[in-house]
C-alpha cells in the first residue's frame, strides 16, 4: 500500500474549496467592487480573467473574490487573509440558513458582506 | 403596356398596405392611459411590470401632477421585487429633486433609507436620515418622524446607545411612545453564546463552530485543516521544504481564521438575536403615520 503524498491532501483541500460553489453571482461592472483602480490591480486581473473563464458562481454576495479583496482593502492584509479564509470555509455552507437572502440581478444570493463578519 | 400597368397597380396596392401597416403600428401615449396601467399593474402585483410603466410615466410626462407618485410607486414597485439597490437609487432621485412636493419627498426619503438598510447598508441608510435631520431644521414638523425613524435604525444597526439618545430627542415623545420603548430597552437578553469560549474552542479546527451549532461549517474545518496539516509534514518530511512552507502559509490562514470566524460567528449570532429581539420591539410598539410599517401605508 503506497504511502499518501502531499499532493493527495492539496487535492482535498481544494475539492473542499471549489464544493463551496453554489449558483451563478451576480457582481456586474456596475457593482461597488469593479472600480477603475481595481481594475488596474494585477489581482482584480487575475480575478477577471478567471472569472471570464470559469463563469461568476459564488452562492453568496458579495462574491469570495470580492470579499477577499474588500476585506483587504478595508482592514489590512493580515486581518483580512483571516477573514478571506474563514469566508472560504463559510461558503455556501450554514450560512445560507442564517444570513438574509437578498435578489441581486436575476439571482438570489445570500447577503454575507465583509463588515458583518469583522470582530468588534 | 398593359402589363407595366399591372405592374404599376401591384405596387401602388403594396404601397397603401405598407402604409396601413405603419400606421396600424402608431402607439399614441397617453398619460392617463399609461398612469392606469401602471397602477394597474401596481395593484395586481405585478411589480416588474408596474417598474416599467412609472418609469415610462416619469419620463414621458415628467410635467404631469403624478410624476413624483409615478418615480414613488416605481419606486415602492423595486421594492417589493426585493430590488432593493435599484429602488434606492430610484427614491433618492425623488428625494433629490425636491420638486414633487413634500408629501412625496418624505415618502422618498424614509423609503430611501429603509431601502438601503435592507440591501444591507444600514451605515449609508443612517448617514442619509443624519444628513437629512441636519438639513431639516428645528422647526420642521417632519423632524420628529426622522429622528424616530433614525433610532430604529439605530437599533437595527445594534447601536443601542445611540439609538436611546434619538428616541430621547422625539419632541412628540407620547405620541411615539418612546418612554414604553426605553423600558422595554432595559429587556434586551444577555449573550447567548460567548464569543471568548467560540475562540478557545476553535483551536480544535471546527470546534468554535459546532459550539455555535454550524455542523456543516465544522466538519469543513476539520477536514481542510487536516488535509492542510497533514500536507505540510508530509512536504517537510519528504525534504521539500519550500513546497511544505507555502502549505504551511495557507493552512496557518485557515487554522487562525477558523479562529477568528469562530468569535465573529458567535458575536454576529448575539447581534442577530438582539435584532430579532428589535424586531419584536418594533412590531408591539413601531408608530407608522397610517399605522403601518415604514413608509409602507403611503396613500397617494
Amino acid at each position: 500500500m503506497r504511502s499518501f503524498r502531499p499532493s493527495d491532501f492539496i487535492l482535498v483541500f481544494f475539492l473542499f474549496i471549489v464544493s463551496c460553489s453554489g449558483k451563478n453571482n451576480t457582481l456586474n461592472e456596475n457593482s461597488p467592487g469593479h472600480t477603475r483602480e481595481e481594475s488596474i490591480n494585477p489581482y482584480m486581473a487575475v480575478w477577471k480573467l478567471i472569472s471570464a473563464a470559469d463563469g461568476d458562481r459564488c452562492a453568496m454576495t458579495p462574491s469570495c473574490s470580492a470579499y477577499a479583496a474588500e476585506s483587504i482593502r478595508k482592514y489590512g492584509f493580515f486581518e483580512g487573509y483571516l477573514m478571506t479564509c474563514d469566508r472560504l470555509i463559510r461558503c455556501g455552507r450554514d450560512e445560507l440558513d442564517i444570513s438574509p437572502i437578498i435578489k441581486s440581478g436575476d439571482d438570489k444570493l445570500c447577503l454575507d458582506p465583509p463588515h458583518e463578519n469583522k470582530i468588534h | 403596356m398593359k402589363t407595366r400597368f399591372i405592374d404599376f397597380s401591384v405596387l401602388l396596392f403594396l404601397l397603401f398596405l405598407n402604409t396601413q401597416a405603419i400606421a396600424g403600428n402608431t402607439v399614441t401615449l397617453d398619460s392617463d392611459r399609461l398612469y392606469d396601467y401602471a397602477l394597474k399593474s401596481y395593484r395586481a402585483g405585478d411589480f416588474p411590470e408596474s417598474a416599467s410603466a412609472f418609469h415610462s410615466f416619469g419620463h414621458f410626462f415628467s410635467g404631469d401632477k403624478r410624476a413624483g407618485e409615478a418615480l414613488v410607486l416605481r419606486g415602492f414597485s423595486l421594492y417589493s421585487i426585493k430590488k432593493y439597490q435599484e429602488a434606492a437609487s430610484a427614491f433618492r432621485s425623488v428625494f433629490d429633486s425636491g420638486k414633487y412636493g413634500t408629501k412625496v419627498m418624505n415618502t422618498a426619503g424614509l423609503m430611501t433609507a429603509e431601502c438601503l438598510s435592507a440591501s444591507g447598508d444600514r451605515p449609508s441608510a443612517i448617514a442619509f436620515m443624519e444628513n437629512w435631520a441636519l438639513s431639516a431644521g428645528n422647526d420642521n414638523p417632519f423632524l420628529d418622524r426622522i429622528r424616530y425613524e433614525t433610532a430604529w435604525l439605530y437599533l437595527s444597526n445594534d447601536d443601542r446607545q445611540t439609538a436611546e439618545k434619538r428616541f430621547l430627542s422625539v419632541k412628540a415623545a407620547f405620541e411615539y411612545k418612546t418612554p414604553e420603548i426605553q423600558r422595554e430597552l432595559e429587556k434586551v437578553p444577555d449573550l447567548e453564546k460567548s464569543p471568548g469560549l467560540a475562540g478557545t474552542l476553535a483551536v480544535v479546527p471546527g470546534g468554535g463552530f459546532a459550539y455555535l451549532g454550524r455542523y456543516s461549517d465544522a466538519f469543513a474545518a476539520l477536514v481542510v485543516n487536516s488535509a492542510l496539516g497533514i500536507a505540510a509534514w508530509q512536504s517537510f518530511d519528504k525534504e521539500m521544504p519550500a513546497l511544505g512552507g507555502i502549505i504551511s502559509f495557507v493552512g496557518a490562514g485557515f487554522y487562525l481564521g477558523g479562529i477568528y470566524g469562530s468569535v465573529s460567528a458567535a458575536q454576529k449570532m448575539n447581534r442577530k438575536n438582539r435584532a430579532a429581539f428589535y424586531e419584536s420591539l418594533k412590531t408591539r410598539l413601531y408608530v407608522s403615520e397610517h399605522g403601518a410599517g415604514i413608509g409602507m401605508s403611503v396613500d397617494f
